[in-house]
């Protein structure tokens, strides 16, 4: 009876931040004519994602590829399609916050949709909804006049936008 | 609640700064739950931010005091900014069954632990708040206190009326968006002739002139009325800035019509500055503005938030000061979370995004402990 009784409750306990949730801003750049894409997560997060890698972020003995094996895991899980065709970004860099919980991760896409011909982005986001259940991705997207704030799940892990500029 | 694995060291013994600054807050986290709700008993299932919440704060305050400048992550007003701006569709008010909150972090832990550190630093001040928070906690200590329970003890135990702050950062999902849309400023007339007069010509002198009589100035070297005197009469001649016997008389009749303090402010001289301001967020907030006067100094005036009591969408409000404004900057030590620092200044300023002092600043940074190591090898191999 007993020990049923702390299987039961053992669930419901709350961990201290086991809440799974990334933030990720595409900010046009009217001047630069540039998309900049920053992406926030937990470290923890990010190297539970990437755990076989060993990565050690911001630690003594990170990982000399870290950058590029973070790069690739973020270009295998956000996608961005232009009218359906997938517009490349490039890796700027990545920094630690101050509260040192998270890293930014900042990517770029240079001459965003110069012709302004693009009507509609497709968002794709599956980050690290292979490691956790109840992981929600949030998109803010700031074109200006269009602002739009997404969030993605397991079951939710591709939404339009319309560019009506 | 109480549950933690975290801070581990690497397997050579070092670690990293976020390793212990972690392990550090998650342990005064969980030490924080004693009080918050194992002794004032709230219902975790019901009301979550009503332990995690203020335990948070807690932490935060704790934290600040166990190091200067502890790395905290929740409790700072722009900590929260990103949460809360953008549209609402994936943010629920604080005041929502635990079972239904859309992002636990940031709506039962970030939010309300930012709600009152605002409470305590900007709106209350630290005697105030600490006193009621006290009283809520000693009164509540072994009983099962609801919301409403904590909302009532803070506003009777300080005598401050937080109602709107309970309804706008508790009950809705709004953001802190104040806008600085114009300023205009003013000088009082002093109807003295001459001064006024003087004024008025200097007016004329630098207004903006057609370019072909600035060229005549030197393409015309004396005109008929300069060289010839018979072409002169009272017109060519007349100054309508000078002050005669009449403007005087008019003068001295208007000073008699003024009482002592009207004519101080008339002396003064003084700047009048009307500010508009507009709520884009919805929240309502005090108004905490930086003057820059014309000689580089500056002033801090603080409004607060029951300017919004007869309009919660626009307001303005006049400023009487000594020197000349060249800036006014709201909010300048960011303890609102206003989203959108954009429209926090006059005149116009563009913040940077994150993205692009990053950018701007990139270098290949090594961390702190392998820079201290490697310069203390350098030492060492000299």
């Amino acid at each position: 009876m007993f020990k049923s009784l702390i299987y039961i409750t053992l669930p419901l306990i709350l961990s201290f931040h086991d809440f799974h949730v990334t933030h990720t801003t595409l900010h046009y750049n009217s001047d630069l004519e540039n998309l900049e894409i920053t992406i926030k997560v937990a470290i923890e997060d990010l190297e539970l994602s990437l755990e076989k890698k060993q990565l050690k972020i911001g630690n003594l003995n990170e990982k000399e590829s870290a950058d590029e094996i973070i790069e690739s895991y973020f270009k295998n899980h956000l996608s961005i399609y232009g009218d359906n065709k997938i517009i490349n970004y490039k890796w700027v860099g990545k920094e630690i916050s101050e509260n040192l919980h998270d890293i930014y991760i900042y990517f770029e896409i240079s001459n965003f949709n110069q012709n302004k011909k693009i009507k509609s982005l497709i968002l794709e986001n599956t980050i690290f909804i292979e490691t956790t259940d109840n992981q929600s991705n949030i998109m803010l997207i700031e074109f200006g006049d269009n602002d739009y704030n997404l969030t993605f799940t397991k079951d939710l892990n591709r939404q339009k936008i319309l560019l009506t500029r | 609640m109480i549950c933690f694995n975290f801070g581990r060291p690497e397997s050579d013994g070092t670690y990293s700064k976020r390793t212990k600054y972690g392990m550090i807050g998650v342990i005064i986290h969980e030490v924080g739950h004693n009080f918050f709700p194992m002794i004032i008993n709230s219902d975790e299932r019901q009301w979550t931010w009503m332990d995690e919440g203020l335990n948070t704060f807690l932490q935060y305050i704790t934290e600040q005091e166990f190091e200067r400048n502890y790395p905290s992550r929740r409790g700072p007003p722009n900590n929260i900014v990103e949460y809360m701006k953008g549209d609402k569709s994936g943010i629920s008010p604080i005041m929502t069954n635990s079972e239904s909150i859309l992002q636990f972090g940031n709506n039962a832990y970030g939010k309300p632990a930012t709600a009152l550190n605002i409470l305590r630093e900007t709106i209350m001040g630290r005697e105030l708040f600490d006193y009621s928070f006290k009283t809520y906690s000693e009164r509540w200590a072994f009983k099962h206190p609801t919301p409403a329970d904590f909302f009532r003890t803070m506003e009777d135990a300080s005598a401050v009326d937080l109602d709107w702050f309970w309804r706008g950062w508790f009950y809705t999902n709004d953001h802190v968006d104040i806008s600085l849309d114009k300023v205009n400023w003013f000088k009082i007339n002093t109807k003295d002739p001459e001064i006024e007069n003087t004024i008025s010509k200097k007016q004329l002198e630098n207004k903006n002139t057609y370019i072909g009589i600035s060229k005549n100035q030197s393409s015309i070297p004396k005109t008929v009325t300069e060289l010839d005197n018979q072409s002169i009469d009272f017109y060519t001649t007349y100054d309508p800035f000078k002050t005669d016997i009449f403007d005087k008389e008019d003068y001295i009749e208007y000073m008699k019509s003024l009482d002592t303090d009207e004519k101080d402010i008339l002396k003064s001289d003084k700047n009048y500055y009307e500010l508009h301001f507009s709520n884009i967020g919805g929240l309502v907030m005090p108004i905490i503005l930086e003057f820059t006067f014309i000689d580089r100094t500056t002033e801090i005036i603080r409004i607060p938030a029951e300017i919004w009591k007869k309009n919660s969408k626009q307001v303005k409000k006049i400023f009487i000061l000594d020197k000349e404004v060249t800036n006014v900057k709201l909010d300048p030590f960011l303890e609102t979370a206003d989203v959108d620092l954009n429209n926090n200044s006059w005149p116009d300023r563009n913040e940077p995004t994150r993205f692009q002092i990053f950018k701007e600043n990139y270098k290949k940074k090594e961390n702190p402990m392998q820079r201290a190591i490697s310069a203390e090898e350098k030492i060492m191999n000299k």
